[in-house]
């Protein structure tokens, strides 16, 4: 005779698919001297109907075009970053624009008849500014920016104006004589690797998260730069030695952390290698750029 | 175009084929991940990355089951997994309780009959989506894989990581609760089910 969990198991299958002649008979005989089995193989049944019946919910608007989206971003093929893309070359890039601005001002100042202590001692000093332009580059950049954008007066807008990373986007892309790269400064010099920390300017005032473009920064806190989708990890998944270079090949940034460059595909592939691993971290939102930075922090 | 000729297109490539399959499964997918994570940001989340995970698997689907089953498959694996980061974020706690409304879940549509029938219909579908939503996610998952998207005992045991004799107990298990939370919290039962009473004896 079966236990009143055994039946329990079967009526629960006989839902599903129908019993052998043989367990049905058992059930039957269970059933049959006990009440509180039969009760409840009626309210199985009840609610096996029921569940049957619930409707579908539609999906909310633009679930296609989101996943579509997606699609088209996966199956974009890995394409080689032309070589003015990338970051490293942005940032010598910004460099020279910082250079040429700086020059510009020495002499500009020159021919206004101050001296030329007055005017370098407000000109940030460059040897901060890194291959990375990370960081701390970010104020002196900015600094050198926002002093050239008002172009009547470049003399009066360094010495008066605190150096303000959220002005820098608009008023680098003011000179564009002085820029000698044919990329768009705003681009360049306003826009340096915020990275994932705000960085203080020279007026010891957090900036604004730069912006390009009227972009916005996405997920503020781990992506402020939208030309370079970055993912802060503090740990690597296994497989990810598959996925990723050597650690020995990484760059260190203007922070002292190790990055290095990947694809979306290689990125999106190490964020399931994340998941299958239990390490939490944060997905950056979405669109990625082509090009993305794994960052390991300490 | 029968859909096994859209899924060929997309197979080798066609995005707009692809995206007619998504259009055409996306209600039943997004009610299923809304059923098996009981709110309808997870559900979109799960529902997305199903239909993402499907177009990077196209190359792999043989055809052999049909394409929705396929695809039920994905949207379980993909609410599994978010169930599993859920757990491990909030220590185990569901989101905060969102009323039905809240929760997306749909207003039933009117059977005919009276507004009182109505009415009561409403009351036992909501009960119903209530009581679901409120059970622990191992027993959710594995009812709503049976109940909401027909997968078979062996294709749940696959996804679950059980075999066939889990797979059954845990699903009689889960019925039993549910109709246990039904009776102390709603007015679902109609006939005369158990009464708290006649479950003194056994177990």
């Amino acid at each position: 005779m079966l236990s009143c969990e055994e039946a329990l198991e079967q009526m629960s299958q006989a839902l599903d698919s129908p019993l052998t002649g043989e367990e049905q008979g058992e059930l039957e005989a269970h059933l049959a001297c006990c009440p509180a089995c039969r009760a409840d193989w009626a309210a199985l049944r009840e609610l096996h109907q029921a569940m049957g019946e619930l409707e579908e919910t539609p999906v909310p608007e633009g679930f296609a075009d989101r996943v579509m989206e997606r699609v088209r971003e996966d199956a974009r093929p890995a394409k080689v970053v032309p070589l003015w893309r990338r970051p490293q070359w942005k940032a010598a890039a910004g460099l020279a624009a910082c250079a040429v601005i700086c020059v510009g001002l020495y002499y500009g100042a020159d021919r206004l008849g101050l001296g030329a202590s007055g005017n370098v001692a407000a000109v940030p000093d460059l040897a901060q500014w890194s291959e990375e332009s990370a960081g701390s580059g970010e104020a002196p950049v900015a600094g050198a920016a926002s002093a050239a954008g008002t172009d009547e007066d470049p003399v009066q807008s360094k010495t008066t104006e605190p150096p303000e990373t959220a002005d820098g986007t608009e008023t680098a892309s003011a000179p564009q004589s002085g820029a000698a790269n044919g990329e768009n400064p705003s681009k360049v010099a306003g826009v340096p690797r915020a990275a994932l920390v705000r960085g203080e300017n020279a007026a010891g005032e957090a900036p604004e998260p730069a912006l390009a473009d009227g972009e916005a920064g996405g997920a503020a806190l781990y992506s402020v730069q939208p030309e370079e989708t970055e993912l802060l990890l503090t740990a690597l998944p296994e497989g990810a030695a598959e996925l990723l270079p050597a650690l020995d090949q990484w760059e260190l940034d203007g922070q002292g952390r190790s990055f290095c460059a990947v694809s979306a595909q290689t990125l999106e592939a190490l964020c399931g290698a994340l998941e299958a691993a239990d390490i939490p971290f944060q997905r950056p939102e979405q669109p990625w750029s082509e090009t993305c930075r794994v960052i390991l922090a300490e | 175009m029968t859909e096994q000729e859209i899924v060929l297109r997309a197979k080798g490539g066609d995005q707009d084929a692809f995206a007619e399959l998504v259009t055409a499964h996306q209600d039943r997918i997004y009610t299923l991940c809304l059923r098996m994570t009981g709110n309808r940001e997870d559900a979109q989340d799960a529902a997305q990355e199903a239909f993402l995970n499907a177009w990077r698997g196209l190359a792999s689907f043989q055809g052999g089951s049909s394409f929705s089953t396929w695809l039920y498959r994905l949207a379980s694996n993909a609410c599994i997994d978010l169930l599993r980061r859920r757990k491990r974020r909030q220590e185990g706690e569901a989101p905060h309780s969102l009323d039905d409304e809240e929760a997306g879940w749909p207003e039933p549509a009117a059977p005919g009959g009276g507004p009182e029938e109505e009415l009561e219909q409403k009351e036992r579908r909501q009960a119903l989506e209530r009581e679901l939503r409120a059970l622990p996610d191992h027993q959710r998952e594995i009812l709503v894989m049976r109940e909401v998207s027909g997968l078979s005992y062996q294709e749940i045991g696959e996804l679950l990581s059980l075999d066939l004799g889990t797979v059954k107990s845990r699903l009689a298990r889960a019925r039993l609760a549910l109709k246990k939370r039904l009776l102390e919290n709603g007015n679902f039962f109609t006939q005369s089910a158990s009464k708290p009473s006649e479950e003194t004896k056994r177990r």
